[in-house]
């Protein structure tokens, strides 16, 4: 699946805060989009999930217009996963997964044991199996996005929608996420990326977008994003992308701030 | 594995139920004129195959205008009053929601007493109470629709109830203080406490048919609601439209809300506490908890409308022993290791 967005502009009442952005999604691709906070990320996952108005422009899922889909149609297209917060309620991991299929059943049904089968296998693709019968609310940081993650497997959806993934994540669990996700993007998943943490980018992303004030302020291969004037501007520092050799011989691409701006 | 989840909750569901029976059995065979439960049966099998013989007779009296009536009202409202707090608190995504969140008790009471005011008709004042009830949540969803400017749509809806339960509060404060306080202002007294004495067969049929079509409508939204209580954005993301969800649960919990207090007054802790007790034995999705809040709040009204008419000396309103026993099962729910919350 692919997703274009072409010229879009969204706006709270008369305040814009997107304006003529235009950028793409392709098949098998994960896209970062970069900015400071406030830049309309956010925003713009909300115009993709259907919540917020397209004021004028596109966003096309494999060259069909979103607004014509219904919430259930885009829903097998395109899967989110939330920043990690805490549910209200102690629903079972499999349960939690098996909502993903909501969108495949009639309008009044609920997931039954053929999505909860479907669930498991989710579960057990992602290495997540021995959750399944522990509560969303027991789960550490790490543990609840991989059940995300598995949901959004279940729900069938080649688009997934990242908010802020590793955001509350340890270390580990952030690389081990992104892990997951650039193995659903070799597999075929298309995936759009919002981070604040441009080594994750480097290292995991095929494209990177900068965003900044509602605009695209640069695009393109991660390690020339990451290294333009706009990018340092945008954030106030003085940033650049070097290489770091560790003495096993391996070379690693990393964004090192120099100084404040 | 697969097999292992929800083979219990079942189970639970029927335990209930039989519960449920077996506590009507016991309810219709209690209270201070004592029947007994082997005259019941004789008296039920009469009824069925030879119903000349119970013409005239005190106990059949008893049991199929007095004591039937008040039964059948009583799991209504409290089967209504639970499954309208197991939406709410789904809808608000909040274990601490009531029902009565957007105004619908303060409106219902405002209604009856406005009703009792002008008239002594009691289908009048029953009438009145339910409109009361739904143009209270009417007022409030309103309101919310007029100041809403974007953001948490819920935290509007939640702070319009508040004014509308505000406003209700005071007008029935004003009911009260222009009430004649020789009789209509300790009218106006004793329905605020709540209370099923005096329910006949008709007020319960009256308040009774709304109750199966708004269990149905939240029935229908069990997956929706289930998506909605992990926010707004994520149920959306699965193809759930947030907006008719709500509406429709709102609207049936409203309906059965407003039913039930025009059928009994104000009984409070019924629509906060049964839901979470039901989600400590079935867990919180919809289509277990729904059920599992209606069955036990059923169960829950019998029992404590039971010990009211029979356990002390003189009848003690519903709404004060809801509360005397609510309150502090709720604080010993919230003192437990186990929660239905997090």
């Amino acid at each position: 699946m692919s997703l274009a967005i072409e010229s879009l502009s969204l706006a709270y009442g008369n305040r814009t805060v997107l304006e003529d952005v235009t950028f793409s999604v392709a098949p098998g691709e994960i896209v970062a989009l970069l900015g400071p906070n406030g830049a309309g990320k956010t925003t713009l996952f909300r115009a993709l999930l259907g919540a917020h108005p397209i004021a004028s422009g596109r966003i096309l899922l494999d060259g069909q217009g979103l607004a014509a889909l219904s919430p259930r149609e885009r829903a097998r297209r395109m899967a989110y996963v939330p920043q990690i917060h805490h549910p209200p309620f102690p629903f079972p991991v499999i349960d939690t997964v098996a909502l993903g299929r909501l969108s495949h059943l009639g309008v009044f049904a609920t997931p039954g044991a053929v999505e909860r089968a479907a669930a498991m296998e989710a579960l057990v693709k992602l290495g997540a199996e021995h959750l399944a019968l522990r509560a969303v609310t027991d789960l550490s940081g790490g543990e609840r996005q991989r059940v995300l993650l598995a949901r959004a497997l279940c729900q069938g959806a080649p688009l997934l929608l990242l908010d802020e993934p590793t955001a509350h994540l340890d270390f580990g669990e952030s690389h081990r996420a992104l892990e997951t996700v650039r193995a659903l993007a070799d597999q075929g998943h298309s995936v759009l990326w919002t981070s604040h943490d441009p080594d994750q980018v480097l290292r995991f992303a095929d494209r990177a977008v900068l965003l900044s004030q509602g605009r695209v302020r640069a695009s393109g291969v991660p390690g020339e994003v990451l290294d333009t004037l706009a990018f340092s501007e945008v954030f106030g520092v003085d940033a650049a992308v070097g290489s770091v050799h560790l003495e096993d011989g391996s070379i690693h691409r990393r964004c090192i701030v120099k100084g404040s701006r | 594995m697969n097999s292992a989840v929800h083979r219990r909750e079942p189970w639970i569901l029927l335990g209930l139920l039989v519960l449920l029976l077996a506590g009507q059995a016991l309810a219709l065979a209690c209270g201070r004129y004592g029947i007994g439960i082997p005259r019941l049966f004789e008296i039920l099998w009469l009824r069925l195959c030879d119903p000349a013989k119970l013409v005239d007779n005190a106990d059949a009296m008893v049991l199929f205008s007095l004591r039937m009536p008040r039964l059948l009202a009583a799991v209504l409202v409290g089967a209504a009053l639970s499954a309208s707090g197991a939406a709410s608190q789904a809808v608000f995504r909040n274990p601490m929601a009531d029902p009565g969140l957007l105004g619908v008790s303060a409106g219902a009471a405002c209604g009856a007493a406005a009703g009792i005011l002008w008239t002594d008709s009691v289908y009048m004042i029953q009438a009145m109470s339910f409109a009361g009830g739904v143009l209270a949540v009417l007022c409030a969803a309103g309101l919310a629709r007029s100041v809403h400017r974007g953001g948490d749509s819920t935290l509007t809806l939640i702070l319009c109830g508040i004014v509308v339960n505000a406003l209700c509060t005071a007008l029935l404060s004003l009911a009260k203080y222009g009430a004649d306080p020789y009789n209509k202002l300790p009218a106006i007294t004793y329905w605020l406490m709540g209370g099923l004495t005096g329910v006949n067969g008709a007020d319960t049929l009256r308040a009774a048919w709304l109750v199966p079509p708004a269990l149905l409508v939240l029935w229908m939204l069990r997956g929706p609601l289930d998506a909605l209580s992990f926010g707004e954005e994520e149920a959306r993301s699965l193809g759930v439209r947030p907006m008719p969800v709500r509406l429709g649960a709102i609207a049936a919990g409203t309906l059965l809300v407003a039913g039930a207090v025009s059928l009994c007054g104000l009984v409070g802790w019924v629509g906060i506490l049964v839901p979470h007790v039901a989600r400590l034995l079935v867990g919180p999705r919809f289509s277990l908890q729904l059920p599992a809040s209606i069955l036990l709040g059923g169960l829950y009204l019998l029992g404590v409308d039971t010990l009211a008419r029979s356990a002390f000396p003189l009848e003690v309103p519903l709404g004060i022993v809801t509360a005397l026993f609510g309150a502090p099962t709720f604080a010993m729910l919230l003192a437990r290791g186990r929660r239905a919350w997090s």
